[in-house]
């Protein structure tokens, strides 16, 4: 074989082997023991290791919702509220921050989180009132003009 | 032997009772200092006997306090007073002041044909009264006991309960509670009171 | 913001702060899990599992505590000494007497989460079976945290005044004699 030009020297470097286990064990470095370095055994554990991650990916969003809702319920909970209580009143006000934005609210700008707190509080006895009482909601609320539900 | 003649006694007196109510007023203050044998003071219209000592006679009477007027019942009508009052399913073991007024000065129930109560709320109050003495919450309507008896000193204080449906001694622990779907529970509370009002979305929650 | 001011905001948000809880006559289980949160920190907005962000929580008076139902007799507490014939079955009124504080520190130990920091979180927890704490646990604390369960009250600790305002709910017979 002949390699008059770069081009063609590039064109083929070695067998394709090579490179196939090269590009595996690239994954492996950071592994540990022979892992590392050994074929064999590293097709197994990048194997593994991304079907792991793979699974991560779902699990993570999963867990950060459960993060970001522990965080909003310990925050509601200083206001004097369930989680629960404060999400559906939130939801029936039209306010339409996800709950990680919420989590975030509630770390770095306690007040806007209070307010909000405020906000689904008033709702909830809004809420009662009706149950309890003459039926009517207050009119010219602007939660209840653009009410989604 | 003596009770019976204390109880003849009794019997005596309170036929006597109007005629010293009506004329000896003045007895009324003097009922309290002299307790001794018949402790129980109540504010209800009911005839109390009353053991005055003045010198070496001892003149027992009936004596019948006077009703206070309170607030009238909302039903009128109806004979059982939970009923006249409107409080079925609204009461528990907590409300002494109103389970107090159904029962003796030993803290046993007084009878149904003299409170009036349906046997349904009969029942529930008797309950109830078993709850609150077993909570600790009627610390003074105990059975009296024997002139000079000292009851032996305890070498454990009482444990704190409260909705304890059997007596203590009865109870034997679990020492397996079973599988999973099917452990043995341990009650608390009584399914007769399982109707009350409740004033939140969490339903009652008997077997622990 | 400079990171001058914010320091003290850090150290403000990062502090332990203790709380005290006073258990008489309330129940264990309720007392337990005011604990287990106090002591994740999953009262707090920072929470995370893994930022040891909890508590420190002073219980006292367990000594007085109250079990519903008949629990006291019913409820069995068991364990395993590892050797033959070593397991051992208490009930929650033989274990209260054994050790007053035995019963809160294994509600709150079954209600923590199984991992590496369970035992870091417990140690933040001090039970003390009566209303007597030590000098410097009494300068610790920041906040004394409300009851879980209302007490109710005895007849004797009404006055009579408020015997009184309740209503007469039936009159007896003339002639029946009160016992």
């Amino acid at each position: 074989m002949v390699f008059l030009t770069l081009s063609c020297w590039t064109r083929s470097r070695g067998p394709d082997r090579y490179w196939k286990v090269q590009e595996l064990l690239q994954n492996a470095r950071h592994f540990r023991g022979r892992k590392n370095r050994c074929y064999k055994l590293a097709v197994r554990a990048v194997r593994r290791a991304f079907v792991y991650a793979s699974k991560a990916r779902k699990a993570k969003r999963r867990n950060m919702r459960t993060l970001w809702i522990s965080r909003i319920a310990a925050a509601s909970r200083e206001h004097g509220m369930k989680y629960p209580v404060l999400m559906y009143n939130l939801v029936q006000c039209s306010v339409q921050l996800n709950r990680r934005v919420l989590s975030d609210l509630a770390i770095t700008e306690p007040r806007t989180f209070r307010a909000l707190a405020t906000l689904a509080r008033a709702r909830q006895q809004e809420g009662l009132q009706v149950a309890l009482g003459d039926g009517k909601e207050p009119p010219g609320v602007f939660s209840r003009i653009t009410q989604l539900q | 032997m003596a009770a019976l003649c204390v109880m003849k006694s009794v019997r005596t007196a309170l036929s006597a009772a109007h005629c010293a109510f009506t004329n000896n007023n003045s007895a009324l203050p003097l009922r309290l200092p002299s307790l001794s044998l018949f402790s129980f003071t109540s504010i209800r219209g009911i005839r109390q006997v009353v053991e005055k000592k003045e010198g070496k006679t001892t003149v027992i009477e009936g004596v019948t306090v006077a009703t206070q007027v309170g607030p009238q019942p909302p039903n009128p009508t109806a004979k059982c007073p939970i009923y006249r009052w409107n409080l079925q399913n609204k009461y528990t073991y907590t409300d002494v002041l109103l389970l107090s007024q159904f029962i003796r000065s030993d803290g046993g129930m007084l009878p149904r044909r003299i409170t009036g109560l349906c046997a349904e709320e009969h029942r529930k109050i008797a309950v109830c009264v078993q709850m609150a003495h077993r909570a600790g919450l009627l610390p003074d309507h105990r059975p009296r006991l024997p002139e000079g008896h000292i009851p032996k000193p305890r070498p454990n204080p009482p444990l704190n309960r409260y909705l304890t449906r059997y007596s203590v001694k009865s109870v034997k622990p679990i020492y397996r509670t079973g599988l999973k779907w099917c452990k043995t529970r341990m009650p608390v509370g009584h399914p007769a009171l399982k109707n009350n009002v409740r004033y939140g979305p969490k339903p009652i929650y008997t077997k622990h | 913001m400079s990171s001058f001011s914010r320091s003290a905001q850090q150290w403000a948000t990062f502090a332990r702060s203790w709380y005290l809880i006073d258990a008489r006559m309330q129940p264990p289980g309720k007392i337990a899990s005011m604990c287990s949160v106090r002591l994740q920190g999953k009262h707090k907005p920072i929470y995370h599992a893994l930022s040891d962000a909890g508590d420190h929580v002073v219980v006292m008076n367990t000594r007085h505590v109250a079990f519903s139902g008949n629990k006291w007799e019913q409820k069995v507490y068991s364990s395993h000494t590892g050797y033959p014939g070593g397991f051992k079955q208490l009930t929650a009124a033989q274990m209260h007497r054994k050790d007053p504080t035995a019963i809160i520190k294994l509600a709150v130990y079954g209600m923590l989460p199984r991992n590496l920091m369970r035992r870091t979180m417990m140690q933040r927890l001090h039970i003390f079976p009566d209303d007597v704490l030590p000098e410097d646990i009494m300068l610790n604390l920041t906040e004394e945290l409300p009851q879980p369960r209302q007490i109710p009250r005895k007849l004797s600790e009404y006055t009579q005044e408020e015997r009184d305002r309740f209503p007469q709910l039936w009159t007896p017979p003339e002639d029946y004699r009160m016992k």
